[in-house]
């Protein structure tokens, strides 16, 4: 298990439990949050333990994104460490990923768009 | 008070479990009343209740189901003694005595919990996954055997260490095959035509890659008969039909009842982690030798060892593919660097393994125009070296085709959102020269930003180029891209790199980073080449023994100073 899979009311929240977001474990990550999502299409990832992301970890998270955007829903990204956040920014995710501060943040902004 | 004992009995084996308690779980997990030790037995297979004395059966929803007298169960059956309850490769009675004396005259008490266990043996033989329920008639093939006129054992066992022997000597499928077949023919003298069936990769689509037949006028029309395979690929079971006329089990094709076929034998061949590469079908017309519950047992200790053999064949090919993989990305990238008049380039290309996923390209363009391009697909090895193909044939086409820059990036963004994977994207950058206006052009999809040296100023001046005003890499969503133009004074420069140079790592686990890349190039030679070895030369000296990880491309384009005139 690489994720750490909860729901507050209609959103999932997602945890990636390693420090780090790579070839290594993008695959397994995409896979298991995708399949914990079923209808559900409001999608938080808490980043607060990941410390480095690379491409495919970039690629993961972009999958996600595509995946809820499919449906109507959304990603919200929170708690992102400082470097990871350089990263996401060069890739420009930032700009269509939002990214918030706290874990609760993430999950009320859903709430006050709906 | 009447004590009812209910069973499950193996005769096969000639073993009893008696049901004890309310509920009785059978499954592959170790915590099961009754433990099947058997892959293809799911975990929780079906649970017997007792309800004062009535007993039924439920199936937990198992891969391979829960038969009872031959029909699959929906839901939760009332068991009756006498009933026979087949799960994959076993076959259980289920009895009820009145009195519990008889359950200790048993060769096994319910302290034996694991059925494989009591034979020593970890899981139930594939062999025995012959006796598959969708077959019962094989359950009776013991009766006739002595009509039936096969090779000795040992000449089959000859046969199959033959096959280990011949697929030992060769790596490619195209021989491997055939040599499966020949083999399998010398052991089953009564097959009359043979097949082995492959999983396409990409459509998953089964597709014959070779056939034997005995007699050279068969091979017109194959008799593939798909209800077979599917069946054999469904329950992942191998499948022994005799007289296939007859047989109800198999549903009847065409293909089939026109050739007349007296018996089947269809096996998987699984790969080591149980996926199914495909299938081995041999036919037999011999109305008297027809293929036995032992030879399909042969026929899948073959097919065990052809696996194995397919997957080095294909890993052979695999690696002849990265071959050829390599090539092809050789011939995309260019081999010669344009020549203009008052410009110079220069770069250096380094993928970390034989394929990359990092591209460039210098493209000419209608109205004089030069486009340099810089991508990195994510990923490495050989997905992302054909996706930079990809990529490299569709920027030609959007570039040159499309008048506006803007527009090109568009199109050749929505190209690859339509065939790129969900997890994959390429980060980008194009800048495009305008040889006659010196104008330079640039478009960044979420690619490190290129770097402008201004040597036309005093003092020489750096900047991100673009850097604000980078999209999103191309194949994340459609979305409009925005340019950034300048003019290419002479002694201006423009490096172009993938994040190999920035990304990498010395020993020490430190990262180059932008801030040394600046000053490498802020205090690098005025000159494309020199520039870009001024570069290599600081990178290699910060990886000290390291090798380069990721993929490193260096592209740099200049305006020579003395082109003033043009």
């Amino acid at each position: 298990m690489d994720v750490l899979i909860e729901r507050d009311g209609d959103v999932l929240v997602a945890t990636p439990v390693a420090e780090h977001l790579d070839l290594s474990n993008s695959d397994s990550i995409r896979h298991e949050i995708i399949s914990a999502l079923g209808d559900c299409h409001k999608l938080v990832l808490v980043m607060e333990r990941v410390e480095f992301v690379d491409s495919r970890g970039c690629g993961a998270i972009i999958s996600c994104l595509k995946h809820v955007s499919a449906a109507g829903g959304d990603l919200k990204l929170c708690e992102v460490k400082p470097a990871v956040r350089n990263v996401l920014e060069l890739i420009r995710l930032h700009r269509i990923c939002e990214i918030l501060d706290t874990r609760d943040q993430a999950i009320y902004s859903f709430e006050s768009r709906a | 008070m009447e004590i009812r004992m209910a069973a499950l009995c193996d005769i096969r084996r000639n073993l009893k479990f008696p049901l004890h308690g309310v509920l009785t779980m059978i499954g592959r997990d170790p915590g099961c009343d009754i433990v099947v030790d058997s892959p293809v037995v799911s975990a929780r297979h079906f649970i017997i209740l007792n309800r004062k004395g009535s007993y039924s059966l439920e199936d937990l929803g198992s891969m391979n189901g829960t038969f009872v007298n031959g029909q699959r169960l929906a839901r939760r059956t009332r068991l009756f003694t006498g009933d026979r309850i087949s799960v994959v490769g076993l076959t259980l009675i289920f009895q009820v005595e009145d009195s519990p004396g008889d359950a200790s005259r048993d060769a096994v008490n319910a302290s034996s919990k694991t059925m494989a266990g009591i034979q020593g043996e970890r899981t139930i033989p594939l062999s025995e996954l012959v006796n598959a329920p969708l077959v019962p008639e094989l359950s009776s093939l013991e009766v006739d055997g002595d009509l039936r006129l096969s090779v000795k054992p040992e000449a089959k066992l000859r046969g199959v260490l033959e096959i280990a022997r011949n697929l030992s000597h060769s790596l490619d499928l195209k021989i491997v095959l055939p040599q499966i077949l020949d083999s399998l023919f010398a052991i089953f003298p009564a097959a009359d035509c043979g097949f082995i069936l492959l999983r396409d990769p990409q459509t998953g689509a089964m597709t014959p890659c070779a056939a034997k037949y005995r007699r050279p006028h068969d091979s017109d029309s194959p008799p593939v008969s798909r209800s077979i395979i599917q069946q054999v690929l469904v329950g992942g079971r191998a499948i022994l039909s005799r007289d296939a006329g007859v047989d109800t089990q198999i549903k009847l094709t065409d293909s089939v009842q026109h050739f007349d076929i007296r018996s089947i034998m269809c096996v998987p061949v699984n790969r080591e982690d149980g996926d199914c590469m495909g299938v081995i079908q041999l036919d037999s017309r011999d109305r008297v030798n027809q293929f036995s519950e032992e030879d399909l047992a042969l026929l899948v200790c073959a097919s065990l060892l052809a696996a194995r053999a397919m997957e080095v064949a294909r890993v052979h090919e695999e690696r002849q593919e990265l071959e050829a993989a390599t090539q092809i990305q050789r011939s995309l990238l260019p081999t010669v660097r344009p020549s203009c008049a008052g410009f110079q380039f220069f770069d250096y290309y380094a993928p970390a393994h034989r394929v990359s996923g990092d591209y460039f390209d210098y493209i000419r363009l209608p109205g004089n125009r030069l486009a340099v391009v810089v991508g990195d697909v994510v990923g490495k090895g050989m997905s992302a070296a054909l996706l930079m193909a990809h990529l490299a044939a569709a920027t030609r086409i959007c570039l040159v085709n499309a008048p506006k820059l803007t527009d090109a990036m568009r199109q050749l963004n929505v190209l690859l959102l339509n065939s790129i994977s969900d997890d994959r994207f390429i980060t980008f950058v194009v800048a495009v020269l305008d040889l006659d206006q010196f104008r330079l052009t640039v478009i960044n999809a979420g690619h490190p930003p290129p770097l402008l040296r201004r040597g036309s100023r005093k003092p020489i001046q750096l900047e991100d180029f673009a850097a604000d005003l980078a999209g999103l890499p191309l194949g994340v969503r459609d979305c409009p891209y925005e340019q950034v133009e300048t003019t290419f004074e002479p002694g201006d420069m423009l490096l172009l790199y993938t994040d190999g140079a920035t990304e990498m790592r010395n020993n020490s686990g430190a990262m180059y980073g932008s801030e040394r890349l600046h000053a490498t190039i802020l205090a690098a030679p005025g000159d494309a080449e020199g520039m870009v070895n001024a570069l290599l030369q600081d990178l290699q000296q910060f990886a000290q023994t390291r090798l380069a990880g990721d993929d490193l491309t260096i592209v740099c384009l200049g305006r020579t100073c003395q082109s003033k005139s043009g």
